[in-house]
């Protein structure tokens, strides 16, 4: 510190603050009831005091924090997102690993690469093909029932007509008797089995199976829960409605019966 | 200062601290209350050698009466003292400048502060009324004050309130 600094200080003042200074600490060392006291309201009125510079350091610390805070959001969502699909996968897989336990039949399992949901066809391609070892119309179907057949191939990849096309049909059996029907698509997820006389005893949750009267289809493939009955005096069948038992909506993967 | 002037004032000290030691209190309301000359020493240190030497001897004068009087307590005087004793200083600095009136009105300020900082933390956490608190504060102050005025008219020969 230079001389000008020095001689700029006020000795009288200095003097003041180092006796104050000397009998704080004097004051401070005891430890009374009312020193004790005093010390809380010090530090009460401490507090008061540097409130405003705690505040606007906390303000930028909250800023930071902030930004800290929501790039830790972005991440866990993005994480939780990650968790929620292996979730769901590890649910699909537990289902299909049940499923390849009660299948005797040989079968190979494909990938969904594109889906075709027009209102005249509605078919989805898979990645394997002619080279796979697959020919046309073979059975596909997924964990849950049958949904569909293979139609146009190539080396690599398959188009499946699914079971919701306008065009599709399958000989099916249903009820205790087991009686021969036609599955027909109708609408979205549903459609109705033709041919089932008045006669045959049916109930709301029947599943109705392959018949296995096919080339394309083996028996025993579940493909539409009944939703309704119905029977008309004039008709000689039964209007059954059904809703597909195979998930159309949410395809990943399929098994192709070979 | 000059070395006479330390001399004579440490040999007045002496006498004055032994006075404060055997001066009897008065009691107001069960507190016992007495008058401090060490002030009103102070006043007169403050009035002819300015704010150093003032808060010098203050701050020894609280030390010595915090010893003597409170242990339990030591560095209240000492606070109070060394704090009165910066500003009395200033009388010495205003000397040409104040009329005496507003000096002495200055000197009773000084008083007041002086207990009110004293009472405060003696008093700290003590469950007392405001009026009461108030009214020991004005007591000591003006009995030191009239001390003073005594003291200044008949051994000072109004030095003060010239």
């Amino acid at each position: 510190m230079s001389r000008s600094r020095i001689s700029y200080i006020n000795k009288d003042f200095l003097a003041l603050l180092i006796t104050l200074f000397l009998s704080v600490i004097l004051l401070f060392s005891n430890n009374s009831p009312q020193i004790k006291q005093l010390k809380f309201q010090a530090s009460w009125l401490f507090g008061k005091i540097i409130y405003p510079v705690k505040w606007y350091k906390n303000i930028f610390s909250i800023k930071e924090e902030n930004r800290l805070l929501k790039n830790k959001i972005v991440r866990l969502s993005l994480l939780n997102s990650d968790l929620e699909n292996y979730q769901y996968e590890n649910e699909r897989l537990k289902k299909l690993l049940n499923f390849t336990e009660y299948q005797l039949v040989n079968y190979i399992t494909a990938n969904v690469v594109n889906y075709n949901f027009g209102i005249a066809s509605q078919t989805i391609t898979i990645d394997i093909g002619l080279l796979d070892g697959l020919t046309k119309n073979l059975p596909v179907l997924d964990e849950n029932g049958l949904l569909g057949k293979t139609i146009v191939l190539n080396d690599h990849v398959t188009m499946i007509q699914l079971i919701t096309d306008k065009n599709y049909r399958v000989s099916i059996r249903i009820g205790k008797e087991r009686a021969l029907g036609i599955f027909n698509p109708t609408h979205g997820k549903f459609g109705i089995l033709e041919g089932v006389r008045k006669t045959t005893p049916l109930e709301k949750g029947d599943i109705a199976y392959t018949s296995g009267i096919s080339e394309i289809y083996p028996s025993n493939i579940p493909v539409a829960k009944i939703i309704s009955i119905s029977k008309e005096k004039n008709q000689p069948f039964q209007e059954v409605i059904v809703e597909i038992l195979g998930s159309i909506s949410n395809l990943d993967f399929v098994f192709i019966i070979l | 200062m000059t070395l006479s002037s330390v001399i004579q004032i440490i040999f007045l000290s002496f006498i004055i601290v032994v006075l404060q030691i055997f001066i009897p209190s008065i009691i107001v309301k069960n507190l016992e209350i007495t008058p401090d000359l060490l002030i009103i020493f102070l006043v007169y240190i403050g009035y002819y050698y300015g704010r150093f030497e003032t808060v010098i001897i203050g701050f020894l004068f609280g030390f010595v009466q915090d010893l003597l009087t409170q242990l339990e307590l030591i560095g209240v005087m000492t606070f109070s003292k060394s704090l009165v004793g910066y500003l009395l200083g200033t009388t010495a600095l205003y000397r040409n400048i104040w009329n005496k009136n507003f000096r002495l009105f200055f000197i009773f300020i000084l008083f007041i502060l002086h207990f009110f900082i004293y009472y405060y933390i003696k008093l700290n956490g003590i469950n007392i009324a405001l009026g009461l608190f108030i009214t020991i504060i004005i007591f000591q102050s003006s009995l030191c004050y009239i001390i003073l005025l005594i003291i200044d008219k008949i051994i000072m020969n109004n030095s003060l309130s010239k």
